[in-house]
């Protein structure tokens, strides 16, 4: 069970960058595109900047989900001393349980969102398509996280191993 | 030191939390209650089951929503949330931090320090001095803060450490410069001021001049006289024609970009583009420097810094919205009103009043909420609407350096890998300089007003 | 039954005649008892009508360009280029067919339609005098995010160029761009008017607004303090007159600065109506929703008011 849900995780993972690194070269690809289109062939793409926002918008929102993975968020560890070091194990565990619920909560609001969003009918103005699609990273990356913090409660030894940020 | 930094700012951490929340509780001036105690005992509970920092300002954020604002609720976070993804401000922020990147693994940024090394070489702190005078020049083309910052720093902050300069120095240097991009012009929230007002944003923009170049000299002099004891070496032709050479196509980036932009080709904001496609072609085809894989790392690390930032960003900016919407800047304005009346006091009393809110708003947010308020206050007194427009912006830049929400300090956080308390630290002489260059720019009006008029 | 505090969220400028109507309906609205309103800047009209539908605030003043995207394609027709042929026939079919056809979208989607407002009309701006229509072809214009500012920066053959408002100053100012179309109280107040001093008042692109309140805010209200609100806001001819009045006022300031204001007489807009007028039905069918419908509406309303001119005359 625990290596599944360890080659899960990581091909999970593994998927989130190449989108995000994808969204980051077509951010450039479309910028630059735009620029040259104007300069050389006298008229320049018509939402090609909002088409940037959005790739931007996922690269982002993904990153979340990515750097829970690699145990880059920044964590409050004044409290270890208060505790005996042999109760760390457990707390950590309680802790992921926490984390894990707190993105379940963010997730489900953000599913609401996005449904409402479906409901109105709200488009973009340049691109003129539904920006509900766009608008599922938001659920996405709370939702994944959540599961995250699951699997690291169930099996601890997956757990990333926090990044030193101090 | 570094290990006492390492086992102190995780408290430091706890405790800006604890007094960020009793600060959230005071502006909406909330008596000890149910709602409060609890909000307290959930906060505490968090910091002791040691969550991410990002889950805990979200979750303050959203019980802020749903139990402290008016009409609102945790839907609205994300919201919020969704808002500031969908803007075009965002774009340039990731660009610049993958072309500088690109510069640093491969081997433009190395050339270019090199260039800057053998110029600067008779200067004590000519590589600072280099920087500040990049910064000022961006600055003159970009309207952004955080964008002079990413632009310039994502070279001159390589250049400066392997060039000898301390870490705390060279990030509060490039921080604190990068807020230039708002008081030369063009100035995004100088064009909030005008459109809020009804001020002249082109005398705005004319007046902004003055100061921004002062601020120019006073960060150079500074950074001339604490490296002053720097070792120094006489110019020498032919290491710096060696260096030139070497570094002929990393020079050209700058000359691309200021020409670029200045010459009408594209944006400050695609200019970020643009130095990611110049600097792939040179580190790839010319120098040779990077491979295939040396770019997957390159962006999976700014993939990591945007997920970093963005949520900060987005949860700024949805405690932003709810101050604005519960009229608490009215209150204070209000409360400034109230108790002062002569010119001097109120000038003090209103720049009080910026600076806590430079703290807690972003500049343009800020001038929004505030600049409606506040001016008539201040013509009362007898200030000219545009030097008090350029001290309004002056005090919101310093806001860009002062936590919690400081854009240039957690933009600079991600873009430069530091904790963000090292980088509050490194900023602190700079905030008091710049707050003795706010005293200059309120007591002499000419400093700002002879260009504009 | 006493409310609590409303909110009508406007992006209206102070100084703008736009901010004095607003505040002149919030005067009004808190007139009826029971009633408490207070005006909230919103920056963006996109995030406004967002705040409106979900209800954090209970009301907005918005224009028609900014509600569109919010689930209401067809509100983008009153902006396609050209539409008009003066403005009688606009009021005639704006303020009836228009106007009852949106409320029954918007009541659909839980907005109450309140009353219809006015923005003004769009210009064109350059940096050096573009008097015709061949002097806009392969300039390089800003186009505003909205396909009506595409389609009418296309028929002229400029070198379109995409931006957020908030960039269009510094690219005037560096020339990225050269030229921009913008209503004329916006553009007085702004670096534009320095950097690009000619103003041609082609009125391509007509702005009209709307006050909506969120229904579910609505729905509390007696229906006393229902047309207590509906009476409030100012009538729709007080606010053209308004608007008219003060771009006189900023024409003559803007000359008396140095500016060139070129108001064109029917021959020279029709130079440049008849480069726009074979694409506007392909800009109403791209429009989506009931977009071809309201459309075919609005066209059997102007022939309404052309035979009923026609009876008077
Ligand atoms: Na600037
Ligand atoms: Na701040």
């Amino acid at each position: 069970m625990e290596s599944v849900a360890r080659r899960t995780l990581e091909r999970v993972y593994g998927a989130e960058i190449f989108v995000a690194c994808a969204a980051f070269v077509l951010v450039a690809g479309a910028l630059i595109s735009d620029i040259v289109a104007r300069e050389v062939l006298g008229n320049g793409i018509f939402g090609a900047q909002k088409f940037a926002v959005f790739c931007t918008a996922v690269a982002g929102l993904l990153g979340f989900a990515v750097v829970v993975h690699s145990g880059g968020h920044l964590r409050v560890q004044a409290v270890d001393r208060l505790f005996p070091p042999a109760w760390h194990p457990t707390m950590a565990r309680l802790g992921d349980v926490v984390s894990s619920g707190i993105c379940l909560f963010f997730g489900i609001y953000a599913l609401e969102f996005v449904e409402s969003s479906i409901k109105l009918g709200e488009t973009d103005m340049v691109l003129e398509i539904p920006v509900w699609p766009i608008q599922l990273a938001v659920p996405y990356l709370f939702l994944v996280s959540a599961v995250r913090y699951a699997l690291y409660a169930a099996f601890p030894a997956i757990r990333p191993v926090e990044k030193d940020h101090e | 030191m570094d290990a006492v930094i390492r086992s102190r700012s995780p408290l430091y951490w706890s405790l800006g939390i604890v007094v960020a929340v009793f600060g959230l509780l005071g502006l909406f001036g909330l008596m000890p209650g149910p709602k409060v105690l609890f909000f307290l005992v959930m906060v505490i509970g968090l910091l002791v089951l040691r969550q991410p920092v990002v889950l805990i300002l979200a979750v303050i954020a959203a019980y802020t929503h749903a139990y402290f604002a008016t009409n609102s609720g945790v839907e609205f976070l994300l919201q919020d949330m969704w808002f500031v993804v969908n803007r075009e401000v965002l774009l340039s922020i990731p660009m610049f931090i993958v072309a500088g990147a690109i510069m640093t693994r491969g081997s433009i940024a190395q050339r270019l320090i090199n260039v800057m090394m053998e110029l600067t070489a008779p200067i004590p702190g000519g590589m600072g001095v280099a920087a500040v005078l990049g910064c000022a020049v961006f600055a003159a083309i970009s309207g952004s803060s955080i964008v002079t910052m990413l632009a310039i720093g994502s070279i001159m902050y390589p250049a400066m450490i392997s060039a000898g300069y301390g870490k705390p120095f060279s990030l509060g240097l490039i921080a604190s410069a990068g807020t230039l991009g708002i008081m030369i012009p063009p100035s995004i929230p100088m064009i909030l001021f005008g459109i809020m007002t009804e001020a002249s944003i082109t005398e705005m923009f004319k007046a902004g001049i003055g100061p921004g170049l002062l601020l120019t000299l006073v960060f150079a002099i500074y950074s001339y006289a604490v490296n002053r004891r720097m070792p120094t070496k006489p110019w020498n032709p032919g290491r710096i024609g060696t260096a030139l050479r070497q570094g002929i196509w990393a020079i050209l980036l700058p000359v691309i970009l200021l020409g670029g932009i200045y010459s009408g080709y594209f944006s400050p904001t695609e200019a970020a583009a643009v130095s990611v496609l110049y600097a792939l072609l040179v580190e790839t085809f010319i120098h040779r420097d990077m491979k295939l894989p040396d770019y997957g790392k390159v962006l999976t690390e700014t993939v990591g810094l945007l997920g970093t930032l963005l949520p900060l960003l987005a949860i700024a900016a949805s405690l932003n919205t709810v101050l604005d919407y519960e009229g608490v800047a009215a209150g204070w304005v209000n409360f400034v009103k109230a108790h002062v009346t002569d010119k001097a006091t109120m000038m003090i009393g209103i720049n009080l009043l910026l600076l806590v809110v430079g703290c807690l708003m972003d500049a343009g947010s800020a001038i929004i909420v505030f600049s409606p308020l506040l001016l008539p206050l201040a013509t009362s007194v007898g200030y000219d609407p545009i030097h008090f427009g350029i001290i309004m912006t002056a005090n919101l830049e310093i806001g860009y350096l002062t936590p919690p929400v400081g854009l240039n300090l957690i933009v600079a956080m991600a873009a430069f890998k530091e904790s963000f308390w090292t980088i509050c630290k490194a900023v602190v002489p700079f905030v008091i300089l710049m707050l003795l260059w706010l005293v200059a720019v309120i007591a002499f009006p000419e400093l700002s007003l002879s260009l504009a008029r | 039954a006493q409310q609590e505090t409303w909110k009508v969220g406007s992006a209206a400028q102070p100084g703008s005649s736009l901010l004095t109507i607003v505040e002149e309906s919030v005067a009004n609205w808190n007139k009826v008892p029971g009633v408490k309103v207070e005006r909230q800047f919103v920056a963006s009209e996109q995030e406004l009508a967002q705040q409106v539908l979900r209800g954090r605030l209970q009301m907005a003043s918005i224009s028609f360009a900014g509600i569109s995207p919010a689930g209401f394609p067809e509100a983008a027709l009153v902006n396609v280029p050209f539409l008009w042929a003066n403005e009688a026939e606009r009021n005639y079919v704006l303020d009836g067919t228009v106007w009852k056809y949106m409320t029954r979208l918007f009541e659909a989607k839980g907005l109450v339609a309140i009353g219809i407002g006015e923005v003004g009309w769009n210009g064109v701006v350059c940096k050096t005098a573009c008097p015709t229509p061949e002097s806009l072809k392969g300039l390089k214009a800003r186009v505003a995010p909205t396909p009506a500012s595409r389609m009418f920066w296309s028929a002229m053959g400029a070198n379109g160029v995409q931006m957020p408002l908030s960039e269009l100053f510094p690219a005037l100012q560096q020339s990225l761009v050269v030229a921009a179309d913008l209503p004329f109280p916006y553009y007085v107040t702004t670096p534009a008017r320095e950097s690009a001093p000619f103003y041609y008042d082609l009125r391509h692109l007509h702005h009209p607004s709307l006050v909506v309140a969120n229904k579910a805010a609505w729905d509390k209200l007696t229906p006393a303090q229902q047309q207590g609100i509906r009476d409030g806001v100012l009538p729709v001819a007080q606010q053209r007159k308004m608007v008219a009045d003060e771009i006189a006022e900023k024409v003559k300031e803007f000359r008396a600065k140095g500016g060139t204001y070129v108001e064109l007489n029917q021959a020279q807009r029709d130079a440049y109506r008849k480069l726009v007028e074979s694409k506007q039905m392909e800009l109403v069918s791209s429009m989506g929703g009931k977009s071809t419908e309201l459309f075919d509406l609005m066209q059997a309303a102007r022939r309404e008011f052309q035979q009923r001119r026609g009876t008077l005359n």
